[in-house]
């Protein structure tokens, strides 16, 4: 345990790990609450984009007041942030692309089916469409 | 700072909780295979607030090797839902 952790370094570190914590808890819970498999992809954005990069961050504010400053642990803090904003982003992309595949009925609330097909975009003088003016 | 890292340990042990119902209940395997991603995130950080709060060198190697082979298995599960068709 980091018994000489300054309390500035302590307060940083400690907000920084509890808001990506709790990034990842708000994503488990999206995931659990939404309709479609589909959705339950765009709800894993909030852990990988923005819980994982701030806890990864916490850590590495711990780091720089117990171990002190290091370049290599610096560029490999930045190239895991990086790889979670990016390659996670492509990974999701893919797994997105195969579960619209897989997936027998969207969410009843899906108001544009882009991927579907000519058949799946509503008619165009439809007044009960949930769509905005200028898409309809 | 222990209470906050066992603070943050428990936020994310309901996350991987929330995760391990949905895998559960899952209505199709897309859902399973999405709720297995939000697995690896959650192990990925627990390891992360774990490894923080004691001296190790090893902390940013791992978090390293995990955020760029995390992709691999997003891939490999996307491909069995699609039953191999690209």
């Amino acid at each position: 345990m980091s018994h000489d952790l300054s309390l500035s370094a302590a307060i940083l570190a400690g907000v920084l790990l509890v808001a990506g914590a709790l990034g990842v808890l708000v994503s488990a819970i999206a995931v659990t609450r939404v309709k479609d498999a589909v959705t339950r992809v765009n709800s894993l954005g909030v852990a990988s984009a923005f819980g994982l990069p701030t806890l990864i961050l916490g850590a590495y504010v711990i780091e720089l007041d117990t171990a002190g400053f290091a370049p290599m642990t610096l560029v490999k803090v930045l190239l895991s942030v990086a790889a979670w904003l990016a390659v996670s982003s492509v990974g999701t992309n893919v797994l997105a692309r195969a579960t619209y595949r897989a997936t027998e009925h969207l969410d009843e609330r899906t108001s544009l089916d882009a991927l579907g097909g000519p058949e799946a975009l509503p008619p165009p003088d439809d007044e009960k469409t949930n769509l905005p003016p200028h898409l309809r | 700072m222990t209470a906050v890292i066992v603070i943050t340990v428990l936020l994310l042990v309901a996350a991987s909780c929330l995760a391990a119902w949905r895998v559960l209940k899952g209505p199709d395997d897309a859902s399973r295979a999405i709720v297995g991603d939000l697995f690896f995130f959650c192990a990925i950080a627990i390891f992360i607030v774990t490894a923080a709060s004691r001296p190790t060198a090893v902390l940013f190697d791992v978090v390293l090797l995990a955020s760029l082979s995390g992709l691999l298995a997003t891939i490999a599960l996307a491909r069995l839902l699609t039953r191999g068709q690209r």
